[in-house]
Order: C-alpha cells, then structure tokens, then sequence
C-alpha cells in the first residue's frame, strides 16, 4: 500500500513536472520564429513580443488537447495572425498607428535597409487579410492552401489577396523601388 | 517594378533584423499557468452552476432509455493489473520472446482521447485475439509515469466477434463517417473491418478543434458515439470472462521496428540527413526501403522498417557515436538528435517506433 502511495505521488510529480518541461520546451522551440512573424504583421518589435506571450498563453490550454505536437507551430501561427488582426482593429487606429510608425523608422542605415523599411510599411498599411496573406505566403512560405486554412478563406482568395497586395505595394513603391 | 521575390527577401531580411529575445519561458509559462487558473475557477463555477441547475431541474428531464443493445456490464471479477511496470519504451529486454504470431489482422482500432477514460488511449484488436493498447499516464504497470508504451491482452473468438458486434451495433459503420459532436466525446478516430476493407469513424468537439472538418452529429450519433467511446476504451467493463483468453496484462514485445528520421524542426531530405548519421547507421538506412510522411505544412518524415535485431544494432552505434537522447520524444518512444552542421536549418531527430502486428507504426508516439 505504501509503494502504491508513494508511485502514484511520483505520478502526479512527474506529470506536472513533464507538462512544464514540454511548455517550456515548446516556448523556446516556437516563440522566436512568432515574434518574427508577429513583428512582419505589426511593425512593432514590443507589441509582437506581448502578442505571442498572449498567443502562447491561449495556446497552452489547449495543449493536452493537440494531436500533434509538431501542429503547434501551425496553431500558434494562426492564433498570431488572428491577435495581429483583432488587436489592430480594435484599437481603430490602424492608420494612424502605422503612420506613427513611418515616423519612426528603427534601421535607416543603408540603402538596402531603406528600401526594405519602406517596402515594409508599404506592406504595413495594406488591408489585414492581404498583408497576412503574404506574410504567410512569402515570408512563412506557406502554400495558397495552407495560408487559406489559417485565413479561413478558399485557396483561390489567397490569391486574389496577394495578387491585390501586391498591386498595392507596387503602385506604392513601383519605379522608386527598383 | 517590385515583384514577389523582393517581397519575400524584404520579409526575410526585415525578419532576420529581429533578434528573438522572448521573455523567459517561466514568465511565459506563468502567465499560461495564471490564464488556466482562471479558466479553471470558471469552470469550477460553471461546473457547479450546471451541478445545481441539474439537480434542479432533474425531475423535468425525462431520462435517456438504455439502448435495446447495450452491453450488460460485466459481473465477472476484472483480473488483476500488474502491480509492478511490466511495459517499456524502445526495445525490449534482450531475450524477451516477440508476440506471436508475427502478422495480425486488424478488425478494430481507436485512436482517441476519451471522456470516459480521460486520457489519450490507442487499442488495436486483431484477428488473432490480440488485443494491443497503449494509454497516457501513470499507471502501476505501465512503462513510466507518462505512458503505458504498448500493452497485450487475448481475446477468444469469441470475444473478437462480440466485441465487433456491439461496435456494428452502434449504427455508426455503415459507411466512412466525419462528425462533429460537441457531446461528450473529445475526439477519436475508429476503424472497423468490414469484408476486405477497413471502415473508418472519426469525430471532434468543435468547441476544441474548430477547424476540423466533418458535419454535425446527430442526437442519435452523438449517443453513439459515446456509446462506441465507453466500448472501446474499457472493454474489460463489460465483455464477459469467457470473451477473454488471456486477460494479463503483459508487454507487447514487436517483431520489428519503424525508424524514422526527419528535420528535428524544419523538413529535411534524406539525402541530405543520412550522411549527418554515424557511417554505420548511414549505411543501413541507405540499404533499407524506405516510406516519406508529411506531418503538418511540408514536414517530412522518413521510416524503413527494420528487424528488432538490427534496430538493436543500430541503438549501439547511435549511442557509440555519442548522439545525445531526444527530448522531444519524451519518454514515449527512443530517440536520438544528430547535430547538424551550421549551414543547415535544424538538427537531425532519428527514432524508432514499434511495429504492430499488421505492419503499421506510430509516426509521432509522443503526440497527444
């Protein structure tokens, strides 16, 4: 009796302990490669790191529920294009905010850096859908189906999206850009 | 005129421009840890709420009859579990006589995280009688504090062909199903035999997986479905003692294993992970057929089947090579991670899985 006592303590121990271990393990496996992605869609180093601590800790609880841990990447990329979008909106300054932002350039170092800053706020001032549909296309190399998935949308307005996008970014920047 | 390339470059460069310094994952973890507390006091309040509203209102609810079909529960004395782990994880004990016979047929599977049972359970029943099951957690006899690793007991024919019928008597397997069933069940996925083919339901909680397809269970399904849930997840609940021929919980001890090997965190060819492996395993897994698997966006897994005998040797020369355990595989399966030069993406994770008696393996024995 006491061995069973004593093995079904070491159980929970070990579970709680393998739980932690495996979130731990997961932050520092996915989080990098999401504030990437968060600052493409946001501009915003400090606002992409507080988004996927919030996309992170939305995720957790659904852990055990995973099928596959090599799907959290997937979920946590699309619960962060999800928190990108709905926290833009609600702040209902999407446009103003992107404007302090062009303000404000954070590298303008070399010629290159400054093409990509303005390529990048280009991109930043597009509409939410077609800005994350070519971050996923193009910076996360996602398929027209799989960024259709996370968009919740056909694979056929991924790429009316990104065509749209692209359009935009080129009036924008066109001759000045090459 | 900028096109699609520039774009990409542009969102590359500007990514790289991000040194990724996140908080700290304890922070981070906390923070998790604090939202699943307050979930859990909402729950707790929502749980005792429905506590109460039931009580309250159970005189009005017409009870759900017993289906006509339902399995008597068992008044046979359930046979004792084994007190001590008997199961394991990676190879077997050397010695260890592999279960017999080799081959098996498959007649019923779930795959699934069961409400009544509660944990990630996988059975597998064969042809034979075998009945192969694994389940997550801590249990006396299981291999370690996290899984069970695979488990055998014996069905009689009979047995089998109870068991079979009490499934088929759900009304769910006349066809392939996909259902959606926010009652009860978490989700599962069942394969049934039927003549030369396999007939597979699977449902989910959309509350859980909302992006799963499938279409909405109905009342009658979704009662069915957990009907089929309870079946299978505790058959010694109710198959009588005569539908077991061996209820004794042993190790299933394979014939054969599954190694596998991929891109620890991005998709790798195999060309280019067999030559990161110690010559000798690079050797062997060059000789040997091998299957690719896609897992997730564009993820790559490669696996050839190799004996317990060889996989045994390759385990050696792993280990003689220095290649440091995966922590990944955590503590569900055997696995290595080879270091990969810095031109590449990602480390190399190879592992091995067992191989059940129809020759199928777990690509991802860790995954739940």
């Amino acid at each position: 009796m006491e061995a069973k006592r004593g093995t079904m303590a070491l159980g929970m121990a070990g579970e709680e302990t393998h739980e932690r271990s495996r979130l731990g393990e997961l932050y520092v496996r996915h989080a990098p490669d999401g504030i990437r992605l968060a600052y493409l869609m946001t501009g915003d180093r400090a606002l992409a790191e507080d988004l996927v601590q919030e996309a992170f800790a939305r995720l957790v609880g659904r852990l055990q529920h995973i099928r596959f841990p090599d799907a959290f990447g997937p979920y946590l990329r699309r619960t962060i294009i999800n928190l990108s979008r709905s926290h833009l909106r609600h702040r209902k300054v999407e446009r103003s905010y992107v404007e302090k932002l062009v303000r404000t350039p954070e590298h303008p170092t070399t010629p290159n850096d400054d093409l990509d800053r303005m390529m990048h706020e280009a991109l930043l001032k597009l509409p939410q859908r077609q800005r994350a549909a070519m971050v996923l296309r193009f910076y996360e190399d996602l398929s027209d189906v799989q960024t259709a998935q996370i968009l919740r949308c056909s694979a056929g307005t991924v790429r009316s999206l990104v065509s749209r996008g692209m359009k935009t970014l080129r009036s924008e920047l066109g001759v000045e850009a090459r | 005129m900028i096109d699609e390339r520039d774009v990409r470059e542009m969102l590359h460069r500007r990514a790289s421009g991000i040194t990724a310094t996140p908080a700290d994952p304890p922070t981070a973890v906390r923070r998790a840890r604090r939202r699943l507390l307050r979930t859990g006091a909402l729950a707790l309040v929502a749980a005792v709420a429905l506590v109460f509203g039931t009580l309250a209102g159970i005189r009005a609810i017409p009870m759900p009859r017993r289906p006509a079909s339902s399995p008597t529960p068992s008044t046979v004395e359930p046979s004792p579990r084994p007190t001590e782990r008997v199961g394991f994880i990676g190879l077997p004990p050397a010695g260890a006589p592999p279960s017999t016979p080799k081959h098996g047929r498959l007649v019923v599977s779930l795959d699934g995280r069961s409400t009544t049972a509660g944990r990630r359970t996988r059975i597998y029943v064969y042809a034979d009688g075998r009945v192969i099951w694994d389940q997550e957690g801590d249990l006396p006899y299981g291999a370690n504090p996290v899984t069970t690793g695979f488990l055998e007991q014996r069905l009689t024919p009979e047995g089998v062909e109870r068991l079979r019928s009490e499934i088929v008597s759900t009304g769910l397997f006349d066809h392939d199903l996909q259902l959606l069933s926010k009652h009860g069940v978490i989700w599962g996925d069942v394969r049934l035999r039927e003549g030369h083919r396999l007939i597979h339901v699977s449902w989910s909680n959309p509350d859980i997986y909302p992006q799963d397809p499938g279409t909405d269970a109905t009342p009658e399904q979704a009662r069915a479905l957990d009907r089929l849930d309870a079946l299978l997840t505790h058959p010694e609940s109710w198959l009588p003692a005569s539908g077991w021929e061996d209820a004794e919980i042993r190790a299933y001890v394979p014939s054969s294993y599954a190694v596998c090997y991929s891109g620890s965190d991005r998709p790798l060819e195999a060309s280019v992970i067999l030559p990161l492996l110690p010559p000798s395993a690079e050797d062997l897994l060059r000789s040997k057929d091998r299957t690719g698997y896609g897992v997730g966006p564009s993820y790559r897994i490669f696996c050839s089947t190799v004996t317990t005998e060889v996989a045994r040797a390759l385990v050696q020369t792993l280990e003689d090579a220095g290649l440091a355990p995966d922590d990944r595989s955590l503590e569900n399966r055997l696995g290595y991670l080879a270091r990969a030069p810095s031109s590449l993406p990602t480390d190399v994770l190879i592992y091995l899985e067992p191989t059940l008696p129809d020759g199928e393996f777990l690509l991802c024995s860790p995954c739940g």
